[in-house]
């Protein structure tokens, strides 16, 4: 029998596979030349492949659909040996290790005690493929994986966060780790932006993209992993507005003529800028990271603006290379015109952006779902409530004089 | 008549339509116009005019009214919540606008200025190819300055603050087709990356202390509070990521050099850039967090040392300037830092009325800098001829070796645009060098065959500068390299 775990984080993850499935869509039709039903196929794939291994609560289920997607994806890309190889072979190992020490559902896992041992074998697998799935290593012109690692992180939230819980230094080496693995990436970006015209283009997108998804995924790595709601919140919320602004740079920076000022969005957009859905990740995750750890939330700051003036120098230098091959005795060519998948993705990154309300609940509600250490703000919430009871009792509150003093801070587990 | 001031002050409908019209009207011209352009209709020239000279002015209107609104008495102070945008836990991000007398009168200098430049550019750039981008820019960059300037928290604030930056980047990169104008804008979007960034800490720093970073809560209504007590190590932190964030937007030492690139721009997006809105904005900061500085005194210690130092560095080096629009961009930066130390000093009646004069009087001597030499010509052939006067000036009663060392020490902006190179762009790229070092193989664009090493990042006659952008000494590597 297939346990299912229909929960707000399958909600949460389902656009996400949505997304993926459009961009191996239109891949496949426009830059594989391949048929209308075909890619149309191994986009129906994909989504229901992400979709089940998302809302199974089965390691076996999991595991198997790992297999078959990588049996797929190595069909569809022509390419066998790759990172994708390792990041199977990691994932599986752990759900391996999972199912041989007795855990036959995701649900099972924070109630049954695997023991220290196995504990940090499966963390250290997981944790591997995280960084895998990080780690801007790009083998061939064409990104394989452009989007936001949905399998790696599906697994760390149902697999590493509650056996986390039980691991006094996972929420201390797991974000650093992160830290580490985005500052790595944003001046790998910048060393491919200050020497673009040493890429022929297609490379230069790809190492654009597979730089700046390392980034991303190292926030909301940091972020899943940091025990505190708010910078959890923020992760996931920014694992989101990772794949649209990843969606957006891939969409303009492929299409000839540039269409430079969708091109622009798509920077601004990854740049999280206040208007996009990226702000509200942003937000919440430097505040969330400030609450438990200022120096990571600086570290957090100076990586994000790094990579902002990184990816502004890799777009100018893009369009100076292209002004320059154009033949000088030629008329420049008109204003490229955005594709619809870049009108998609920038209407969702304006529109939850401008209007994040309902969006933010639904990851707050799929955060309740995964995170299995206690809620923190809602503590302070409910202390918040005592101390007025209190205080409307006549009794004096024992707090500081400002309102973020009005609790001390609860521990992380 | 009393009983209509005390109408307008307190109706709160007509300050919450006021207030929407001045934060939605500016940036709904230059959605309409992205959205026609987006669509394949090229709308003409005149018609991108009306557009965007409507929705600003409108925008402008409104924003003076309710700068002279919330100035009646009796109430000389709004803060109106207009929605929550989310909240997780206890944690919320509101949509707000706070009005006071600081941002009754930066907005009205807004409101004066934003109509004048969108009528001036309308024929300043005509038959542009980038006419349209430039009216959609100056559409947002309105937006972002009322944000900035009206908005009720440090949220807000960042929000206009983030979009005024990312539309001057583009503005200076305007003219595509110039290696320089693109690899300027670079310069001056890291400039202001490293002022969004402490902004941030400020702001992340006051959600951390306050919990609510509304200004009422953060200053207290009245001028003078301080809303909450943050010790003087916390007002200390917070200051100085403020400093820092003013010295990026309002191009303060050390980071005065980006302004001189800036100037790469068409002159309407200098003049509304480096001669009245962004160059204040910084003011403005500071002279909001005034009350804040009473409890950190070595912060305002370094307020009025930047400002002071600013104001004598940069005057100097304006006078030694050979190009209008780059004096003029110095000069600014040089009264913008002696309003700053005004504020510091606690000086901020001086400091608002200096500001209000310095805009206003920047903004003209922007627009008429490309033909000021004319007229001077002509000027000077009206009076009769004869050589320019050069005038008796301070310097002349130096001593000539001091007057020699001042005078190269001006031009060469007395060395800070190197030290701030050495500080973080030369590192950065050596750091960048060696993370390239590690790449593959790559191939050469030119002839498709596979290069056995990596090229260097430096172009040959500046070793160790960033080839583009990050460095300000760096020559057209681009060009050295092809």
């Amino acid at each position: 029998m297939i346990d299912w775990k229909l929960d707000a984080f399958f909600w949460l993850v389902l656009p996400i596979a949505v997304l993926e499935a459009a961009r191996i869509a239109r891949t496949e039709l426009k830059q594989h030349r391949r048929a209308l039903s075909g890619a149309l196929a191994f986009a129906a794939i994909e989504l229901l492949i992400i979709g089940i291994c998302a809302a199974t609560a089965s390691p076996l289920v999991f595991l198997v659909l790992i297999s078959l997607r990588h049996a797929i994806v190595s069909i569809r890309e022509g390419q066998l040996w790759d990172r994708r190889l390792m990041k199977t072979a990691a994932m599986g190992a752990a759900l391996v290790v999972l199912l041989a020490s007795g855990v036959g559902s995701f649900n099972a896992i924070a109630a049954i005690d695997l023991g220290p041992t196995l504990q940090r074998v499966i963390l250290v697998l997981v944790g591997l493929t995280c960084v895998l799935a990080i780690l801007p290593v790009r083998i061939e012109d064409e990104p394989k994986e452009t989007l936001v690692a949905p399998l790696a992180l599906i697994l760390f939230t149902r697999v590493a966060l509650p056996i986390g819980a039980h691991e006094p230094l996972f929420a201390i080496v797991v974000p650093l780790v992160a830290a580490a693995l985005s500052l790595v990436c944003a001046l790998w970006l910048l060393s491919a932006g200050a020497r673009a015209n040493q890429f022929e283009p297609s490379s230069l997108v790809s190492e654009i993209l597979v730089c700046e998804r390392g980034v991303i995924l190292s926030f909301v790595w940091m972020g899943l992993a940091s025990g505190d709601d708010l910078a959890e919140v923020g992760g996931l919320v920014y694992w989101w507005s990772g794949a649209l602004a990843l969606l957006a740079l891939e969409a303009s920076l492929r299409r000839r003529p540039l269409p430079k000022p969708m091109a622009f969005f798509a920077l601004a957009m990854a740049i999280s800028l206040p208007g996009t859905i990226g702000f509200v990740g942003e937000d919440l995750l430097a505040n969330g990271l400030l609450e438990l750890r200022p120096a990571l939330a600086a570290l957090f700051m100076g990586v994000t603006a790094i990579n902002a003036a990184a990816l502004y120098l890799a777009l100018v230098n893009i369009i100076v290379d292209l002004r320059d091959a154009h033949p000088p005795h030629l008329p420049q060519p008109a204003e490229g015109r955005p594709s619809t998948m870049m009108l998609t993705t920038a209407a969702l990154a304006v529109v939850i952006g401008l209007a994040p309300g309902p969006f933010v609940d639904l990851a707050t509600r799929a955060h309740t779902a995964v995170v299995h250490h206690p809620n923190r703000h809602l503590e302070e919430d409910r202390e918040e409530d005592r101390e007025e009871e209190k205080a409307e009792a006549g009794v004096a509150p024992d707090v500081g004089s400002f309102p973020g003093a009005a609790s001390p801070p609860a521990s992380i587990h | 008549m009393n009983d209509w001031i005390h109408f307008l002050s307190t109706s709160q409908p007509l300050f919450h339509f006021l207030a929407l019209v001045t934060l939605i009207a500016p940036a709904s011209g230059s959605l309409v116009l992205v959205l026609l352009s987006i669509s394949g209709v090229r709308p003409s020239e005149r018609w991108v005019a009306v557009v965007s000279g409507t929705t600003v002015s409108t925008g402008a209107i409104a924003a003076m009214l309710l700068g002279l609104v919330s100035l009646l008495p009796p109430k000389t102070e709004y803060h109106e919540v207009l929605w929550r945008m989310y909240s997780v836990g206890h944690y919320h991000l509101d949509i707000s606008v706070y009005a006071d007398r600081l941002s009754a009168m930066l907005t009205a200098l807004g409101g004066a200025v934003i109509p004048v430049l969108a009528r001036y550019s309308g024929r300043y750039l005509h038959r542009e190819p980038g006419y349209l981008r430039f009216f959609v820019l100056v559409g947002i960059a309105s937006t972002g300055f009322f944000w900035f300037v009206l908005g009720g928290g440090i949220d807000m604030a960042f929000f206009g603050w983030e979009l005024l930056g990312l539309s001057s980047a583009l503005l200076v990169c305007f003219f595509w087709d110039r290696t320089e104008t693109v690899v300027a804008s670079g310069r001056v979007f890291a400039t202001y990356r490293v002022a969004d960034i402490a902004l941030l800490m400020g702001m992340v720093l006051l959600h951390h202390y306050v919990g609510d970073v509304s200004w009422p809560s953060v200053l207290g209504y009245g001028a003078g509070q301080v809303g909450f007590q943050p010790g003087v190590l916390g007002s200390t932190i917070l200051c100085l990521a403020f400093l820092i964030a003013a010295m990026g937007k309002s191009a303060l030492m050390p980071l005065t050099g980006y302004i001189l690139r800036a100037m790469e721009g068409p002159t309407p997006s200098s003049a509304l850039f480096y001669g009245t809105l962004s160059i204040h904005c910084g003011v403005y900061l500071i002279l909001r967090i005034e009350p804040l500085l009473e409890y950190a005194p070595i912060a305002r210690g370094a307020v009025v040392f930047v400002g002071l130092f600013t104001a004598i560095t940069a005057s100097m080096s304006a006078r030694v300037r050979a190009d209008a629009k780059g004096a003029l961009a110095l000069s600014s930066a040089a009264q913008a830092g002696l309003m700053v130390a005004e504020g510091g000093m606690g000086w901020t009646n001086l400091a608002m009325v200096h500001l209000l004069a310095h805009g206003l009087l920047r903004l003209a001597q922007f627009l008429r800098s490309p033909s000021w030499l004319e007229d001077a010509h002509t000027r000077r052939s009206h009076l009769g001829g004869g050589a320019f006067r050069s005038g008796s000036y301070l310097e002349n009663g130096l001593p000539r070796p001091l007057r020699d060392f001042l005078y190269a020490a001006a031009l060469s902006r007395f060395g800070v645009d190197a030290f701030i190179d050495g500080l973080f762009s030369r590192p950065l790229s050596r750091i960048a060098h060696l993370v390239s070092a590690t790449r593959p193989r790559i191939r050469s664009s030119e002839s498709g065959r596979i290069t056995s090493s990596p090229m260097p990042l430096q172009g040959p006659r500046s070793p160790g500068a960033l080839p583009t952008s990050i460095s300000p000494t760096a020559p057209d590597a681009r060009g050295a390299r092809r």
